[in-house]
């Protein structure tokens, strides 16, 4: 028997391998080499199994056998790219060391060092380093030691706390305790999700440190710059924050904390504000002792004063204070630097820094007038005032100029329909990238445009774009794609077996490459029964939730097809012309001309939706193309839409193209009820003991749009329009009956949001209500999805120039307190456009933003930040705008005051302040009458009302 | 090709205080030295304050990733500096090479003497890192990159040896970095009070979407919105690396490149200057970006770097055609040669004076050479004859590569060239030209 059969029969078989392994001479490891590799392909594979589940081929006992195998015989490379890392234990590599060790093994296993898993301990690791297998690695050691006090026992599972297995060698107190400083390890977490066996106290590795420190087997000195050290290294958060802990745990004395305080100023470099912070509080009690180290604090100061934190820099002003009431030759120096805390949007430290000039500067002096001026335009009214002997002479208007308002039309970006096939060859290869929204409509334009130059040639070019839309349409769902993109696909596919029915011979590439996709689909279903067959056509197409969202898109997807069946060479009439979805009437006037001549009825939804995008432009001209291209009722309704009286006649062809227009013309938003409320709900938890779900009844805080009468909505659009043109009798399904937003769980729904949007980009409020019902019920988001879907809406609208109603209003409101900053900043951008183009209520805003927190539907602060950071100080119209949002939220909030309160009105007063402005409006003069009654509203209150 | 570099260091670099005057002693390491180099600069840092500030900042972004586990930031890797023509110039990447660093210590930063120029690797280790921290303002500092009392180290005695994975990345990243630069222009300038505001309006965490530049209201601030005139600032999060500069700085210049692919940001103090460049992307590196691929197109005569490295010296200017006219090159041919220089190593880009400047790095060319998988792929393609030239009028090609069951269609046409392949269809050029175009270029080309 050869060593390749006597080696597959000992997998096979399961047998021992090691004598067979220890015979092998260099010769045989070689012969042994591509069969090793071929069976261990073979035992990995994954199978289906009797009972259906799906499991590798190889058991356990067969995994080993391969993995010393190959431990023995293949290289560093093949061995990292085998399964058989499970192999390298203390069990298995105890028996073959001792007569093979492999020349790759040292750096094999620094290569480990690396990996999330070692299959190492710190005891077998060093065993193996003082038998000579290999060299000591420390970031190794920094990686396993830290579970070496944590032994497990076999039969329990449970873990014990044995600091003395530290001193097993003498090196491990002596240097491996340190590489636990200088390298990330998880030694803050080493005890976390242990269970104990012995009654130890958490907190095992800091009591060991201090425990070896106090009994001198371990430097206390050095332990406590190490802690200091690795506190303000790059470490993650929790890391950085375990030394600082550590520190702390240790005790310092105030000695020692004097002796280190260079060390300790280095916390102020830190990433993360914990060490810092302790150090500052730290300084307190140092800051007064003749051994301050006063000059070094001055240079480190700055970090912390423009720090994040708050209590940092309340800290670093409150040391500078006390430094300066006792060093008076530093006051002039301190008091610059405390300028630097000018930079912090916040009244309370504006205030502190300011009282602290004041107290010790002295106004003649030039540099702190200089320091002050470089920050006078961010200080607040009370810091100013507080400053006014530093001021004198400073100009003290702060310009804020109006933003110009941009001329919308000379915005709009051409988009340009391919002009030549190898255009279109490039435009399909990226189609399904959704480069751009609205390349899902130019493919089906562009393709009616070149039909007829479908050569063989021509379609080889395509391949590759017919490549991607079966790759697109069998392999699985890619995180930017929306259903959309997947009808396109399949449009796209459909396309291509026409182009074989059409030409046989040159559309032969297509019809291989249809054979061979279908077939993997059949290998597939071979393999797994649950599998479903993802290849098929445009026209049988849906989405899981059958939502009529998507039936616009493929109506007009449909309606190319059609066109391209019956080979007629007409335009889509929705194709936009101007990004990012608007059709010139110009270029609309002509298409509907081609339609006239050729006598060919226009689809509905295509002409529905040619009419929402409608760009007017250059009105005149427009009447006049029409005159001059179309005649009856293309002709009126084109006029309808440019603003001239016309109306349908009884026997119209295109009711829903005049509803649409109608509707536009008169500037109609749809309206829901909607409400902010705390709501009763029943949650289900499982009790263990009894192994029952039970039913939990709880309260929650949501947004609520009212859709009771799904009928009603629906018919809603119909009632009104039937009173603008009177003369309709009965409408088709309009583009209105097809908004909608369907899903229990979004999927993919929000990376086809915008193009939902501009399908209707004049009344995106049916959207949008859909919009907040389902993905803004609460306003924290539940998943990255749920934050999408409202990112891209808000996008989306801001793209869009209309008149927002109601629900556009609770959007933006209701954005501008969500959890997620991203969308916080969009909603005040939408605020400050439609500030900015005058049509948007401020006060609306305002009274939406008090409903909602009336039952705290979520934190203030998210709002006031949002009001300092981004809404404050934009222009003089903005400030004005911002004033009657406050001022509308103010009166709408209960009359018990909310966490958050005080900031709110502190806003108030400033923006009332910069706007010279007092309170005149009855509700809010009651409510802070009420809130007044509050201790710490008193004084803010008092500004406001003077 | 050897997966690790080994750093071979006499001793480590340290911060050694002494009571008269303190001295930063660099160590450095080159596997390319032509000679043996003890000393580059030796000399008095005017400002050690500030120079200590932006070194500490540089090995701040050499140890962060905004795409690598922390295990991996373990290994950190050593930055390299290129000292002549009165600069001092430190460099370096992040690990995942989506940010590059660089302190210049100009002229007036410092007072001594640059005994040798040339670029090496310098020691930046834990302790002399700390030690920098601890360096005051008004103290007396001497800077020292290399040994300058030759003869103290025997050649192999006492070597420091630091084996890391190759920084295949960083080198990649520094030969592509000045390709962005290069396209960057300067558009706002910022005192230190608009610059600290600026970075108060930077959001917390990781933020997945794009934020722009623009000012409002007169401030300048970060916005999730797009706007025409604002500049686009992907991962902004790797912005904060900065920010403790801030506290401290004169000025700070933004340079967004031409199609918003990068964003650079100078921080002017005094006489040094930190430029920080973002790539377009927190998981886009510049290395993998393929901007000098276009430059690589045509091969590069071996005697045209040997005359490169005779006519310059460290930090100097690059003048492509005062190096024609003085070598008697071609001018014509010379056309590109600062892009195709740079794409081998040679060249680094300084914003301020607008020019290129003249640094070999301290890795074998044979590294450089064999790390640009797209140009080894088009290689490939040219050498397995799957490439045709179907047509070729004027300045217009049209090409096609065979690719995985189809064949793409390439198209050159001036400055637009296109492809039908998914790469190209993504990234519409953005990153790179495709391995399609590349071989039809190098077809044509060669």
């Amino acid at each position: 028997m050869g060593i390749i059969e006597e080696f597959t029969s000992i997998v096979e078989k399961k047998k021992d391998v090691m004598p067979f392994l220890k015979k092998l001479d260099k010769g045989q490891k070689k012969e042994l080499y591509p069969a090793l590799k071929k069976l261990d392909k073979y035992y990995s594979e994954f199978v289906q199994q009797g009972n259906g589940s799906y499991s590798s081929r190889g058991t356990e006992s067969q995994y080993r056998i391969l993995g010393l195998a190959e431990f023995i015989c293949f290289n560093q490379k093949d061995f990292e790219q085998s399964t058989a890392l499970r192999v390298v234990n203390r069990e298995n590599l105890t028996d073959i060391l001792p007569w093979y060790c492999p020349d790759w093994f040292n750096d094999y296993v620094d290569k480990l060092a690396l990996k999330e898993f070692v299959p190492f301990d710190y005891d077998w690791y060093m065993d193996l380093i003082e038998q000579g297998y290999l060299q000591a690695n420390q970031l190794m050691i920094a990686k396993i030691l830290p579970a070496f006090i944590f032994p497990r026992q076999e039969k329990t599972w449970k873990f014990e706390y044995k600091p003395e297995n530290l001193l097993k060698r003498a090196v491990t107190l002596q240097e491996h305790i340190w590489y636990l400083f200088e390298f990330e390890s998880n030694l803050h977490a080493a005890e976390g999700y242990k269970k104990f066996e012995d009654d130890s106290a958490p907190g095992r590795w800091m009591y060991t440190l201090k425990r070896y420190a106090d009994e001198g087997k371990i430097s206390r000195e050095r332990l406590l710059k190490e802690s200091i050290s690795a506190a303000t290294k790059n470490f993650n958060q929790s890391a950085s924050n375990w030394f600082m802990d550590l520190f702390m745990f240790l005790e310092p004395t105030k000695a020692e904390l004097l002796y280190f305080q260079n060390d300790l100023l280095n916390t102020f470099n830190s990433a993360n504000s914990k060490p810092y912070n302790v150090v500052l509080k730290l300084f307190k009690e140092l800051v007064t002792d003749s051994g301050f180290v006063v000059a070094p604090f001055l240079d480190h100061v700055s970090l912390v004063l423009t720090a994040e934190s708050k209590t940092a820099v309340s800290s670093a002003l409150m040391l500078l204070d006390k430094l300066a009431k006792i060093y008076t030759g530093q006051r002039e120096q301190i008091c610059i630097l405390s300028c630097q805390a000018f930079i912090h949007q916040d009244n309370n430290l504006q205030l502190r820094a300011a009282k602290l000039i004041k107290k010790y500067g002295v106004p003649d002096s030039g540099d702190i007038k200089e320091a002050i001026q470089s920050y006078y335009d961010a200080l607040f009214s009370e810091a100013k005032n507080l400053l006014s002997d530093f001021s004198a002479g400073f100009d003290n208007r702060v310009v804020l100029t109006d933003d110009v308002l941009a001329d919308s039309s000379s915005d709009l970006v051409e988009i340009c329909l391919p002009e030549n096939f190898d255009e279109f060859v490039f435009l399909a290869s990226q189609s399904f990238d959704q480069n751009q929204t609205y390349h899902f409509d130019l493919l089906p334009a562009a393709m009616l445009k070149f039909q007829n130059e479908m050569t063989a040639d021509n379609i080889l070019k395509l391949m590759p774009a017919f490549q991607r839309a079966y790759k697109m349409i069998t392999n699985d769902w890619t995180i930017s794609m929306g259903y959309l993109d997947s009808m396109l696909a399949k449009f796209f596919i459909s396309y291509g077996q026409l182009l074989v029915s059409f030409n046989p011979i040159a559309a032969e590439p297509i019809r291989i490459m249809q054979q061979s996709f279908v077939k993997l689909e059949e290998e597939r279903k071979a393999k797994w029964d649950g599998y479903k067959i993802r290849l098929s056509g445009i026209k049988t197409w849906d989405v899981y939730t059958r939502s009529k969202g998507y039936k616009p898109h493929k109506h007009i997807l449909l309606s190319a097809f059609s066109l391209l069946e019956r080979k007629i060479s007409l335009p889509l009439l929705s194709t936009p012309t101007h990004a990012p979805c608007w059709v010139s009437i110009i270029v609309l006037i002509e298409r509907l001309s081609l339609y006239q001549r050729a006598d060919v009825m226009p689809d509905d939804m295509d002409l529905q939706i040619a009419v929402v995008r409608c760009h007017a432009g250059n009105v005149p001209a427009a009447i006049s193309a029409a005159n001059e291209n179309l005649k009856g009722e293309y002709r009126d309704l084109v006029r309808f839409i440019l603003g001239e009286d016309y109306r349908p006649q009884k026997n119209s062809r295109m009711k829903n193209a005049w509803l649409v227009a109608g509707n536009i013309k008169s500037d109609l938003s749809c309206e829901f009820a909607w409400n902010s409320l705390v709501e009763d709900y029943v949650f289900q938890e499982y009790d263990y003991k009894v192994r029952k779900y039970f039913d939990v009844p709880a309260k929650r805080k949501v947004i609520r749009i009212n859709f009771s009468d799904k009928q009603k909505k629906a018919s809603a659009f119909k009632t009104i329009l039937s009173k603008v043109l009177r003369s309709v009798e009965e409408v088709e399904p309009s583009v209105y009956d097809c908004t909608e937003l369907k899903f229990d769980y979004i999927s993919a729904e929000h990376n086809d949001i915008k193009r939902l949007f501009y399908l209707n980009p004049r009344q995106p409020d049916i959207l949008i209500a859909h919009i907040i019902h389902k993905g803004l019920r609460y306003v924290d988001f539940s998943s990255e999805n749920d934050k999408k879907l409202i990112i891209y809406t808000l996008e989306a609208l801001l793209t869009l120039n209309y008149h927002p109603g109601t629900m556009s209003d609770l959007l933006i409101a209701s954005c501008m307190i969500s959890s997620d900053r991203t969308v916080r900043t969009y909603a005040a951008e939408l605020w400050i456009k439609g500030i900015t183009e005058e049509n948007l209520d401020s006060s609306t805003i305002g009274k939406i933003v008090g409903k909602h927190e009336s039952i705290e539907l979520a934190p203030l602060k998210r709002f006031t930040d949002l009001v300092i950071s981004n809404m404050f100080q934009i222009s003089q119209k903005h400030n004005r705008a911002l004033e009657n949002l406050l001022t509308s939220c103010i009166a709408e909030m209960n009359d018990t005051t909310i966490n958050g309160c005080k900031k709110l009105l502190e806003i108030y007063a400033e923006v009332l302040s910069i706007n010279n402005s007092k309170v005149e409006d009855d509700r809010v003069i009651r409510k802070l009458n009420t809130w007044g009654t509050a201790e710490a509203l008193k004084k803010v209150i008092k500004r406001i009302t003077g | 090709m050897s997966e690790t570099i080994t750093y071979q260091y006499h001793k480590c670099s340290a911060l050694n205080r002494s009571d008269s005057s303190d001295e930063l002693f660099l160590a450095k390491y080159s596997e390319v030295q032509k000679k043996n180099v003890p000393c580059f600069f030796w000399g008095r840092l005017t400002d050690p304050y500030t120079t200590a500030r932006c070194l500490l900042t540089l090995s701040n972004v050499v140890q962060s990733s905004f795409n690598l586990s922390p295990f991996q930031l373990a290994l950190l890797k050593d930055p390299i500096v290129t000292a002549g023509n009165e600069k001092i110039r430190f460099e370096g990447f992040s690990h995942c090479a989506g940010v590059y660093a660089r302190v210049d210590i100009l002229g007036d930063g410092h007072d001594g003497e640059f005994l040798e120029s040339g670029t090496t690797n310098v020691d930046f280790n834990q302790p002399m890192l700390s030690a920098l921290s601890s360096i005051r303002k008004n103290e007396n500092v001497l800077l020292s990159i290399g040994q300058k009392e030759f003869g103290l180290h025997r050649e192999n005695e006492n070597v420091i040896e630091r084996k890391v994975p190759l920084p295949v990345k960083w080198i990649k990243g520094l030969t592509s970095v000045q390709m962005f630069l290069s396209e960057s222009e300067k558009v706002h300038s910022f005192n230190r009070l608009q610059a600290l505001q600026l970075f108060k309006t930077i959001p917390t965490g990781k933020p997945k979407t794009d934020y722009y530049l623009l000012i409002r209201g007169g401030k300048p601030m970060f916005s999730p919105v797009k706007s025409n005139d604002a500049i686009t600032v992907g991962g902004i999060h790797r912005l904060k690396l900065i920010e403790p500069l801030l506290a401290i700085a004169d000025e700070l210049k933004v340079f967004p490149h031409a199609t918003m692919q990068s964003t650079t940001w100078q921080v002017y103090i005094g006489a040094v200057r930190f430029t920080l460049s973002l790539s377009r992307d927190a998981w886009r590196g510049f290395s993998g970006e393929g901007a000098a691929l276009d430059a690589l197109v045509e091969d590069i005569p071996d005697h045209w770097i040997t005359l490169v490295d005779n006519y310059s010296y460290a930090n100097q200017e690059f003048n492509a055609t005062l190096l024609a006219v003085n070598e008697g090159l071609d001018l014509k041919k010379i056309e590109n040669i600062t892009g195709r220089l740079s794409a081998i190593g040679l060249l680094g880009y300084d914003l301020d004076e607008n020019n290129f400047f003249y640094r070999r790095l301290p890795f074998k060319l044979s590294r450089i050479m064999s790390l640009n998988p797209r140009l080894k792929d088009a290689e490939k393609l040219l050498a397995e004859g799957k490439v045709k030239i179907i047509s070729h009028q004027d300045d217009k090609v049209e090409g096609q590569v065979e690719g995985t069951g189809v064949i793409h269609t390439v198209i050159l046409e001036g400055a637009k060239e296109q492809c039908t392949c998914t790469w190209f269809s993504k990234n519409q050029g953005e990153r790179g030209i495709c391995k399609h175009i590349l071989a039809v270029k190098k077809l044509i080309v060669n």
